[in-house]
């Protein structure tokens, strides 16, 4: 006991010793740069904030679990230590170019949720998820919806919207507050190495209701852009979602049978190979209109069960892979979030954040009732979908991008919203996973 | 009859590989690159011509499939990339014992032929008055510095000395960058660039051994080789010599560091030599004076290799020295991460120019190499 207390110490302090190096050498480098007055080239700058993270976050996010609370939250806050908006070690433009990584993590995440959802499994179960999500989802968004409806000429987004274009930019932003982060729930049951009925739960529930999710805001978008008029020329609604949702799909399934086919018959250097699927899904998804979430879903979904036997295979290339990528998302996102704005809509923020919370603790009382789930799983899943993360925050964009008057003011209040729930979000779910007594079971 | 049980084990594996006798004309043409392959000369089929070949296709001077926001994104691994590879030339650089005499040796061929190199290209960057700022002796010592490194081989006497004479040029480099890029004393820039390499190094080697498992060992490991790249390249500094003093250090410290990088370093390898070398090859802006220059870097480098073989040879006691110089005629990626090196800290059309020279000269060096494969008997 005395040993293994001493080698915890020790390797708390040896780690600690290393981060302090880490930042001691990032801060030289910085300040010794801007006294000399070297104006880094783009690439190295990138290189420089990439190295800091991998080893930084992966550092604090090691010391954060010791503490109790998820890695993710680790990694978040170190990003958000390190980022422009407070120690400035990254800068915008580093926080920038780590976000690159944004769409590998986001193909990554949904490849390794869709490997982990085994269809003969839930099989049995669909029908009380089905359930339980119809009423997890339903309650927040017509809760917040209404919320949004209702507070419209208040909030600081587009105040001036009456009548019909209210309802369409409130039924627009419902979709994004409401999402949910398949993405923190991967990595949260990843790093906890949890498995029980309480992790395929919420997984399933999180994929499928982002699912849903994604097909109503592609509804929302089109709805939106034929009451301001900026449909005009546009593909239809039907066409539109039938090709990113189906074509998504489609995709997704070809790519997983390529991969398959790589496996079983090449065989090497599968974490490359897996990185460099996940990339081809992200860069080819965004040119040809595919959702590159669903697109991604679908491969893993496929490998998972049509050919389980190379599921199993792909387990150590998923955990090499994933952690850097990880690693580097949440610490670029943590780098991003802006203080300055969730200052100014602090109020805003923190009525729409405690609403969602509220709408999600009693969808989910409502969904469990309805589903007929056991209350050790039902009672604790809410707690798995108050994280948000990336697929908000690449929804607030889409908007951002499409309507640039009041898109950046609805994205300044999502972003705010994904900085309470990116922090708060992992530390319920890790706490849930705990009083279920799922942490570590994978391991076992 | 004599018989010494050789016969059962069949013919000699680099025998069986080398077809003899009457072959058709494809197959002959092919020998040299068998031939090569049979004797450890990897990689058999040129990659800095491949790859480089590959990137010019594929970026703004070719196809334009690469554009500039794509390049702009492959520089992040360039950084990473000339860390990397000056961790392995630090991990390989203290002789094992009685190696004295091949460090020496390697020391002395690198110096001949940078010394031939920068003499003659710059004698022609003078006469046909290549350069638009750059100080002409700066410029020589560049291409000198980018000839002097030589691949390895992995069966030959001389892979030894080709791992040993990346020493000198990315020591050297490590002075001359900081000069040309942020204007740092020469010994400021390499005090500075050491104590970078050397405190990344300590962070790794605090880690490195006390993971906890295979993946987060290799993202530390990335994470180490990242930071020291991108904060030497940042600072106009030389991430091969920083590279360089970490493996250094891992080598010397004790532990296993070493070892842990060796292995876990090696997957990443090839795939950051690859994005260099297409980096190198998108950079390339063709037109005469590139060419020419080219011409002249791989034809003075193949001039000074012959004459750095002859020199080094007696010194090595290595009784054939064109077999010693056929062996290292295989450009080193690390010539090439310099170039790319003084092109990020100096972005103006003379370190270009340097640039694409170099990446072009080198894939034009890689056919001369593999026409001039030792053959076996000679070499062995």
């Amino acid at each position: 006991m005395a040993d293994g207390t001493r080698a915890f110490q020790g390797g708390l302090t040896r780690r600690g010793v290393a981060l302090l190096i880490a930042l001691g050498l990032a801060a030289w480098a910085r300040s010794y740069g801007a006294a000399a007055g070297v104006a880094p080239a783009a690439g190295a700058a990138a290189a420089f904030a990439l190295g800091l993270t991998l080893l930084g976050a992966t550092l604090v996010g090691a010391l954060s679990e010791r503490a109790g609370l998820p890695r993710v939250t680790g990694y978040l806050l170190f990003g958000l230590a390190c980022g422009p908006y407070a120690a400035d070690l990254v800068s915008e433009d580093m926080a920038r170019q780590l976000q690159l990584v944004n769409g590998l993590a986001v193909a990554l995440i949904a490849f390794v949720a869709g490997l982990e959802i085994d269809a003969r499994d839930i099989a049995p179960r669909l029908g009380g998820l089905a359930r339980f999500g119809a009423g997890a989802l339903g309650v927040p968004l017509a809760a917040v919806g209404l919320l949004l409806w209702a507070i419209w000429p208040w909030l600081p987004v587009a105040p001036e919207a009456t009548g019909v274009l209210r309802f369409a930019l409130a039924f627009l932003a419902t979709f994004v507050v409401v999402s949910f982060s398949p993405t923190v729930t991967v990595a949260v049951i990843a790093e906890s190495r949890a498995r029980g009925p309480l992790s395929e739960t919420v997984l399933a529930v999180v994929v499928l209701a982002d699912l849903v999710l994604i097909v109503g805001f592609t509804l929302a978008m089109q709805l939106v852009r034929t009451v301001t008029g900026g449909a005009e020329g546009d593909v239809g609604v039907g066409p539109l979602v039938g090709w990113e949702i189906f074509g998504s799909f489609a995709f997704g399934s070809l790519v997983g049978a390529a991969f398959a086919l790589y496996v079983r018959f090449v065989g090497r250097e599968l974490t490359l190979a897996l990185l460099a699927v996940c990339a081809a899904i992200a860069v080819l998804g965004a040119r040809f209109h595919f959702e590159p979430l669903l697109a991604a879903l679908a491969a893993g979904l496929l490998l998972q069960n049509v050919v389980p036997t190379l599921g199993a295979r792909l387990r150590t290339a998923v955990e090499r892979g994933s952690l850097p990528v990880l690693v580097v998302f949440f610490a670029a996102a943590g780098a991003s979030l802006h203080l300055d704005a969730l200052l100014a809509l602090a109020p805003f923020v923190a009525a729409l954040a405690a609403a969602r919370a509220a709408a999600v603790w009693q969808g989910g009382r409502l969904g469990t009732r309805w589903g007929r789930l056991p209350p050790t799983v039902g009672g604790e899943a809410w707690r798995g979908l108050v994280s948000q993360a990336g697929v908000t925050l690449g929804l607030a964009t889409i908007v951002a991008a499409e309507f640039p008057t009041w898109g950046p003011r609805l994205q300044a209040l999502v972003i705010g919203l994904v900085c309470v729930h990116e922090v708060v979000g992992p530390v319920l779910f890790r706490r849930a996973l705990e009083r279920a007594g799922e942490v570590g079971a994978a391991a076992r | 009859m004599k018989h010494d049980g050789l016969d059962e084990l069949g013919p000699d594996p680099i025998d069986a590989a080398i077809e003899t006798g009457r072959v058709p004309l494809l197959s002959r043409l092919a020998a040299p690159l068998r031939q090569r392959a049979a004797l450890g000369l990897d990689p058999a089929l040129a990659p800095v011509a491949v790859f480089v070949g590959l990137g010019f296709a594929a970026g703004p001077a070719g196809l334009g499939v690469l554009g500039a926001d794509g390049l702009a994104r492959l520089e992040t691994a360039v950084a990473i990339a000339a860390a990397a590879l000056g961790v392995f030339a630090g991990l390989e650089l203290l002789p094992r014992s009685g190696e004295r005499r091949l460090f020496v040796a390697a020391s002395l061929e690198a110096l001949v032929t940078m010394a031939v190199v920068a003499a003659a290209t710059g004698y022609l960057l003078a006469e046909w008055e290549l350069l638009r700022g750059l100080e002409l002796g700066s410029a020589a010592l560049v291409l000198g510095l980018a000839a002097a490194p030589s691949a390895a081989s992995a069966l030959l006497g001389e892979s030894r000395l080709a791992d040993l004479d990346d020493a000198l040029p990315i020591v050297l480099g490590g002075v001359l960058l900081p000069v040309l890029g942020p204007e740092i004393p020469p010994l400021e820039g390499l005090a500075l660039t050491a104590a970078l390499g050397v405190g990344a190094a300590l962070c790794g080697w605090l880690l490195l051994e006390h993971a906890r498992d295979a993946a987060e060992r290799a993202v530390f490991l990335l994470g180490v080789i990242a930071l020291l790249g991108g904060a030497a390249a940042s600072l106009g500094l030389s991430a091969l010599l920083a590279g360089l003093a970490a493996g250094l250090f891992w080598r010397l410290a004790p532990g296993a560091a070493d070892a842990v990088a060796r292995r876990d370093l090696g997957p990443f390898q090839h795939l950051l030599v690859v994005l260099l070398l297409i980096v190198a090859g998108a950079g390339v802006a063709l037109d005469a004076r590139v060419l020419a220059l080219a011409v002249a870097f791989a034809f003075f480098r193949l001039t000074g290799k012959l004459l750095g073989a002859y020199a080094a040879a007696p010194v090595a006691g290595l009784r054939r020295p064109s077999a010693l110089a056929a062996g290292l005629l295989t450009p080193g990626v690390i010539g090439i991460a310099f170039a790319l090196a003084v092109r990020g800290a100096r972005p103006d059309a003379d370190a270009a120019l340097l640039a694409g020279a170099v990446a072009l000269g080198a894939a034009f060096s890689e056919p001369l190499a593999w026409l001039t494969a030792p053959e076996p008997s000679k070499a062995a």
